[in-house]
């Protein structure tokens, strides 16, 4: 059988005035009718520019050579009018942000049926109808309240579920959907890509999943092709591939990613409880933000912990949860409205900005998105030395030797001391982030989604890092994350909140192993799981 | 972003089908400075606009390489005379060689848009980081005064602060500069309110750094980009400005080479010479034009 995509050695090549860069070299992959093959690579790797390719909307500015079949036709060939039937009924595309691709000024119901009537004649009653069906095997509630809504007003998972339902509104042969659930929490992702999956087997459709989180990949396709600098370095049946991957880039990426089996960092000293004093204290904080319409919006309600001295606590929950909030406490860049947080048996929280500036000097945060953390007009060089001297350090020669002792602790090189950090790679960049905070030599660290904003190859070496920090310095981390598998690696422990309470909290193992509360329960399964597919050998742990 | 190492021009674009072909003749890179030149021929519009400004600054630092006539004391047998190879934009009623008087003059406008440009931006830009990093009750008062300074048309402002401070180029500059805080103070706080919002302004402020001292070291720099591009596009602006109030008679007194006095003066033997106005007028555009051309090249 002829299969429906066939690319035979595509090379795509981006022009700019200073330079060419190569984007795809040598690129040939078979898709067959009704099959799922996900595209897994880093940032980088050309994935995206793959799909632009097949289709047809790459910039002027590019030279494609190869050939793309679609049904024996090839793609590169077709004239503008080819492609605005190509378009939608035989390829369909769902991109990344659902915001982005819905036009925010116009009702759902008149998107949805718009594309209804685009290629079929029917009438608007009829197409309705149409509607309201579609978005109810979306598995969207309410179906005709929704077609009188606007995007903005509704949430991210159920926009992509709307855009899966237009998109297949027109019965594509093919689907391309790239990073379809990237932005989207866990819990909701599992929704959209069980939605993305109900659709599919009743049109019959392919579709090529471009993602690149493995374990996504793992759960919802048969075959699996992993993409490194604009190459193939291999393809095969998923679970084929995961269990003996050939080649050293596949087998380093599977080893990299933070899974349920992964070993875990944890520090090696029995922990025994010391109830006297607690590091950090947080009890009864609650607070609100003045809300869109009438009601303040309570982002944390009655939220208290403790963390104790060189421990690591989790902090688990998903947008919206008062996470966020609670880290910004912590650090004392937000106040609670009631409730109080102590650091070393010192309330810090009702101080002024002077007064609380030793404390705050002790708990340093290192953020999601590295780039964003870093002046990018100052060197590293002169962002650590700003650091050590906010620290106290009057000496400007001591601050060079302890500039040089923070950048080999960090395992980077000297030579990043005069790069500026949009020079750096995100890895780089992260390291330096920690740098600083390591700088003001802090009794605790809040790390927010430290690894998120990484590819997997660098997420490995972070948390390899982070966890040598904590154990050199007998660190105390608040650690946040939405990413189950990366707390179970580094944290003593856990505590999920939701809707600004905390739900349950205890030993990680414990807690993971045994989840209490349902929301937790949900959590623990909404974790894609792909040992269930494969038998990961030891060596690969 | 790395910079690559050779300089590629496109030269010739020629399309095949769908697929575009481009030649590139490229060279290696050795400085930035080569760089820009060589940025210059891929814009003729910007190389012209950079030649013209050269010119002019030449003018204002050493205007008496540029002409050896002097543009005080004219010789009353050559009075009127129309523009030749002698006197390339003719003479006045006095016998002094009109290119003369503007490149001497050039001087004199040169310093002024800089003194006003400069008053401008360093006000404007310190309240607009005040207004940017205060609180709402600052930041009101501040914005409602920059609000009431921008409704008044800018020649007005700078005719009553004239007339407060007294005559001369210079009190004409100050008066041109007050004029603009407004706008420098707005866009300059439209910056800060978006750098101010940033991650690592916070990281800042996490590491126990002051208030003040991380908006000197962190935000201002960040902010200044916007602020120096609208400085260099203000440029032709006030050039224009102080012409215009030298023209209504604000500015030196005669016999002083100013160009809006040069061309005020004109007015009146405009009959007997169309050079006196139409060659300083188009000096004062050229200059105008290509200091926008360079502001909006900068903002790029």
């Amino acid at each position: 059988m002829t299969a429906l995509l066939q690319i035979e050695n595509l090379h795509l090549t981006y022009h700019d005035s200073q330079q060419s860069v190569e984007a795809l070299q040598g690129i040939s992959l078979d898709v067959q009718q009704g099959q799922t093959v996900s595209v897994v690579g880093e940032s980088g790797s050309g994935k995206s520019s793959l799909a632009h390719v097949i289709l047809r909307t790459l910039p002027d500015a590019t030279t494609v050579s190869g050939t793309v079949l679609f049904q024996g036709r090839n793609v590169l060939d077709f004239k503008p009018k080819e492609i605005t039937s190509y378009l939608g009924s035989d390829v369909g595309y769902i991109p990344q942000d659902p915001a982005v691709a819905l036009n925010p000024v116009r009702k759902i119901g008149a998107q949805l049926i718009g594309v209804l009537r685009l290629r079929n004649r029917i009438t608007k009653a009829q197409a309705k109808q149409q509607a309201i069906q579609l978005l109810t095997d979306a598995g969207l509630p309410h179906a005709e309240t929704l077609l009188e809504k606007y995007p903005h007003q509704l949430s991210g998972g159920m926009l992509q579920r709307v855009l899966i339902a237009i998109v297949m509104a027109l019965h594509p042969k093919l689907l391309i959907a790239d990073e379809p659930t990237s932005a989207l929490d866990v819990t909701v992702q599992r929704v959209v890509l069980d939605c993305l999956d109900r659709f599919i087997r009743k049109t019959g459709s392919a579709m090529l999943l471009i993602t690149h989180d493995l374990a996504v990949a793992a759960e919802r396709s048969s075959r699996m092709v992993i993409m490194h600098h604009g190459t193939i370095v291999e393809q095969g049946e998923t679970s084929a591939l995961l269990n003996n991957p050939q080649d050293e880039y596949s087998k380093r990426l599977i080893r990299a990613v933070p899974s349920m089996d992964s070993e875990r960092l944890l520090s090696s000293d029995p922990y025994v409880p010391d109830d006297e004093e607690a590091l950090l204290e947080v009890k009864h904080v609650r607070k609100a933000f003045p809300g869109n319409h009438s009601a303040p919006h309570v982002a944390l309600d009655d939220v208290s912990f403790n963390i104790p001295d060189g421990r690591v606590l989790a902090l688990v929950g998903e947008s919206g949860s008062g996470k966020t909030t609670t880290a910004r406490i912590v650090v004392g860049t937000e106040k609670p409205d009631s409730g109080y947080v102590q650091f070393k048996n010192t309330k810090y929280a009702g101080l002024n900005n002077r007064d609380s500036r030793p404390i705050r000097r002790k708990i340093q945060m290192v953020y999601q998105n590295p780039y964003a953390s870093l002046d990018p007009r100052y060197s590293v060089q002169r962002l650590l030395d700003e650091a050590l001297t906010a620290s106290g350090n009057k000496d400007s020669a001591t601050r060079r030797a302890q500039i040089r002792d923070l950048i080999a602790d960090v395992s980077l090189p000297n030579t990043v001391l005069d790069q500026k950090p949009g020079d750096l790679s995100g890895g780089q960049c992260q390291r330096v982030a920690i740098a600083r905070a390591l700088a003001m030599k802090p009794d605790l660290m809040v790390l927010d989604e430290p690894t998120s904003a990484l590819d997997v190859s660098v997420q490995n070496d972070i948390l390899h890092l982070l966890h040598k920090v904590q154990v050199e310095h007998d660190m105390a981390y608040l650690l946040i994350s939405h990413n189950l598998a990366v707390v179970r690696m580094l944290a003593d422990e856990v505590i999920i909140i939701h809707d600004g309470l905390i739900v349950e909290q205890g030993e990680t193992d414990q807690v993971l192993a045994n989840p209490q509360h349902p929301y937790t329960q949900q959590l623990v399964s909404s974790i894609p799981r792909w040992h269930r597919h494969v038998n990961v050998p030891s060596s690969l742990t | 972003m790395k910079q690559p190492d050779t300089i590629a021009i496109p030269l010739k674009v020629q399309r095949v089908g769908q697929r575009t072909k481009t030649a590139t003749l490229s060279f290696p890179r050795h400085s930035r400075i080569l760089d820009a030149f060589v940025g210059n021929f891929r814009q003729p519009s910007l190389a012209i606009a950079v030649a013209v400004l050269l010119l002019v600054l030449g003018w204002a630092i050493k205007p008496s390489l540029f002409t050896r006539f002097d543009p005080i004391q004219g010789d009353a047998a050559e009075r009127l005379a129309a523009p030749s190879a002698r006197h390339l934009f003719g003479t006045d009623q006095l016998g002094r060689d009109v290119l003369s008087r503007m490149i001497y003059g050039a001087g004199e406008s040169v310093r002024a848009a800089l003194l006003a440009i400069a008053i401008a931006l360093v006000v404007g830009s310190l309240l607009g980081l005040i207004a940017g990093l205060s609180g709402s009750v600052v930041d009101s008062i501040i914005m409602r005064v920059v609000d009431i300074l921008l409704s008044i048309p800018a020649l007005l402002l700078s005719i009553v602060v004239v007339t407060a401070l007294g005559f001369g180029t210079t009190k004409v500059a100050i008066a041109v500069g007050i004029s603009g805080i407004g706008e420098f103070a707005r866009v300059m706080r439209s910056s800060v309110l978006s750098i101010a919002s940033r991650k690592y302004i916070e990281s800042s402020y996490g590491l126990g750094l002051g208030h003040a001292h991380v908006a000197f070291t962190h935000v201002l720099p960040n902010a200044l980009s916007a602020v120096l591009a609208l400085a260099s596009i203000s440029f032709g602006n006030v050039i224009l400005q102080i012409a215009s109030l030298s023209f209504l008679g604000y500015g030196n007194p005669l016999p002083a080479p100013e160009w809006g006095s040069i061309i005020a003066d004109g007015r009146n033997y405009l009959v007997s010479g169309w050079w006196l106005i139409v060659l300083p007028g188009l000096v004062v555009i050229a200059v105008v034009l290509s200091a926008n051309r360079l502001g909006h090249a900068w903002n790029d």
